[in-house]
């Protein structure tokens, strides 16, 4: 039951903003009440509930209240929002595909796989947490550190956990690990192992589920179900959630805001395009990595698609973003980059070419090790694409060419962040380089799945409604050339 | 029809061999890959347990300082990391130059010693490597 009472609050807020804005239409035909994409709403919802009632307890804090009454307030908004327009409103992703009746048994056993993949990667997540229910060093000397002095200490206390003298625990990281897990244990009653492994189990496992749920509303159920796949057969997403670090709910949040970014895109939805904006707010708050996800998206998106909906992400994005601007404002130390220590020798850093080289060199290793798979698990995907071939669907054009931008900038920006950072480069490259993998990885994935054509034979992607819509993308791919 | 079913029926297969290479990819992973590391954490022993009797008599909040007998921060990190893990919200400062000290030893019987060459007083000793030390001001 425990693990049950420190999800049920996001869980429910997250679902209900869900069902409030992702892709429920008057106009729609599709299903009225509950239908199939719930379950697609309920992981993307619960991730981005748990990133809310992080930020709530935070607020909390800073403006001396529990943060509760906000929580209980948004979810009671989002149900009355739900009730008033259950009859009123269909799924649009019910409304707009189609599923044809052929080779179902392919799609089960694609099923199986996956189940059989995702039952393995459990047990091997049990087994890693229950040999370090702490988690790994990051874990515990970093997230659960913070979470520790937000929960145990009282008044304007906490402040204290954010001290210059503890710069070695990086309090300029943000908050949402430490943030979610001290409100589990205020829920809870007592501190608890089970709040950062519940945590860590939700994340590590909704990539997949969250992987495999998308790419089936956008391009049918045996291309998501082999997206899933690709993700449940890379085993070091389960080891690293199992340790508890802060890379695997970034990677969450990044393939969040591309899922919702490519459904906002097919489907003409600014309810969708707003969550892509929180999805990727939630990502900055989550790791200092995210604010350079944020931030590369923007960019890509401006020069892509000329900002296409941005209004909306944007009316997502910046509510969510308060808290992390709050946070860096008053709260956090410097950064060990750009803070003094920092910026001492920046500059021979910049004009050293051994940096340059080495970098190269270890990006080149890992990514060839990342997995790790025999084959090489970008090289698998890579293959994959080659024989796939490319679809030719212009639908999705806008945000395969802003996703694959971002995901550029977001590499280029962290090969910076190697560059200027002022630590033994070998020994930064080799402890973070496959985490840095990882939290693009489920991007990337996500990406080919869109990009490549479904040669198992799509059973969805042919929409027979919303011409309108159709002719909207069209008219921005025309822009865009 | 029967070209595409026979396409289908190839992909299928491919998709097959390709999932079962999947499969066994991921059980080999795993086991390099959660012996490396769990290796590395488990190295790490948390005994929290030692630091229980001290916590009541430490201020709630407030700075206080380390030393250890294993060759400082530079040398040994984790002990130091872990005591602040231990005893947050208190911020152990990395130096002994504090009113108010921990002393996490490896060697009991040394704290004593090195307590008094750092001008330090014994406050309470819990024979298990832990200690709280003052500074007496004269």
């Amino acid at each position: 039951m425990t693990p049950l009472a420190i999800a049920l609050l996001p869980a429910a807020i997250g679902f209900l903003l869900m069902r409030a804005v992702g892709g429920l239409d008057p106009a729609a035909a599709g299903a009225r009440g509950f239908c199939r994409h719930d379950l697609f709403r309920l992981i993307i919802g619960t991730g981005i509930g748990i990133g809310l009632c992080s930020e709530f307890y935070f607020a909390g804090f800073v403006f001396a209240n529990s943060g509760l009454p906000a929580e209980l307030l948004l979810s009671i908004a989002g149900g009355i929002i739900v009730f008033l327009y259950r009859n009123k409103t269909g799924c649009r992703l019910c409304g707009t595909l189609y599923r044809a009746p052929e080779a179902r048994i392919l799609t089960r056993y694609l099923a199986c796989a996956f189940a059989f993949l995702l039952v393995i990667d459990l047990a091997m997540f049990f087994q890693v947490s229950a040999r370090t229910p702490r988690g790994g060093w990051d874990a515990w000397a970093i997230w659960n550190l913070r979470a520790r002095f937000l929960y145990r200490a009282g008044g304007s206390a906490w402040r204290d956990g954010f001290t210059e003298l503890l710069a070695w625990s990086h309090p300029d990281y943000p908050l949402l690990l430490p943030a979610f897990v001290a409100q589990s244990w205020r829920t809870l009653g007592r501190e608890s192992s089970v709040a950062p492994v519940t945590l860590a189990c939700f994340f590590t496992f909704g990539c997949a589920g969250l992987m495999a749920s998308g790419v089936t509303i956008l391009r049918g159920a045996r291309q998501g179900l082999l997206a899933g796949l690709v993700l449940a057969a890379t085993p070091f997403l389960y080891v690293q959630g199992a340790m508890q670090c802060a890379d695997v709910p970034l990677a969450f949040f990044i393939l969040a805001t591309l899922v919702s970014l490519a459904l906002a895109d097919r489907f003409n939805s600014p309810g969708f395009a707003s969550i892509a904006g929180v999805a990727a707010a939630l990502a900055g708050w989550t790791k200092n990595e995210g604010l350079l996800w944020f931030s590369a998206l923007l960019l890509a998106r401006v020069v892509m698609v000329r900002g296409r909906s941005l209004q909306a992400f944007l009316a997502g994005a910046l509510p969510v973003l308060a808290p992390v601007i709050l946070f860096k404002a008053c709260v956090a130390a410097s950064s060990d980059i750009f803070g003094s220590a920092g910026r001492t020798g920046m500059m021979a850093r910049v004009q050293d070419p051994s940096r340059y080289i080495l970098i190269a060199k270890e990006a080149f290793r890992h990514i060839r090790e990342f997995g790790p798979l025999p084959a090489g698990a970008f090289a698998i995907l890579a293959v994959y694409l080659a024989v796939s071939g490319f679809q030719r669907d212009i639908r999705d054009r806008a945000i395969l060419r802003t996703g694959t931008l971002a995901l550029l900038f977001t590499a280029f920006g962290y090969c910076l962040i190697y560059l200027l950072r002022p630590l033994d480069l070998a020994w930064l490259l080799d402890t973070s380089a496959d985490r840095l993998l990882l939290q693009i990885w489920p991007g990337i994935v996500f990406g080919v799945f869109l990009a490549a054509r479904a040669q198992l034979g799509a059973d969805v992607g042919n929409v027979v409604g919303s011409e309108a819509q159709f002719s909207g993308t069209e008219s921005l791919i025309r822009r865009c050339r | 029809m029967p070209d595409q079913y026979s396409k289908r029926a190839q992909l299928a297969v491919a998709v097959v061999l390709l999932m079962s290479v999947f499969a066994v990819c991921t059980l080999a992973g795993y086991y390099s890959l959660v012996e490396r590391e769990i290796r590395a954490s488990e190295a790490i022993v948390m005994d929290e347990d030692r630091f229980t009797g001290i916590r009541a008599l430490l201020p709630a909040r407030g700075t206080i300082g380390y030393l250890s007998d294993t060759g400082g921060i530079a040398r040994n990190p984790k002990a130091y990391y872990l005591t602040q893990y231990y005893l947050a919200p208190l911020v152990v400062a990395e130096d002994p130059e504090h009113d108010l000290v921990i002393a996490n030893f490896v060697s009991p019987s040394a704290i004593a010693t090195l307590a008094a060459a750092r001008g330090l007083t014994v406050e309470h000793d819990f024979t298990n490597g832990v200690a709280l030390l003052s500074r007496r001001t004269r």
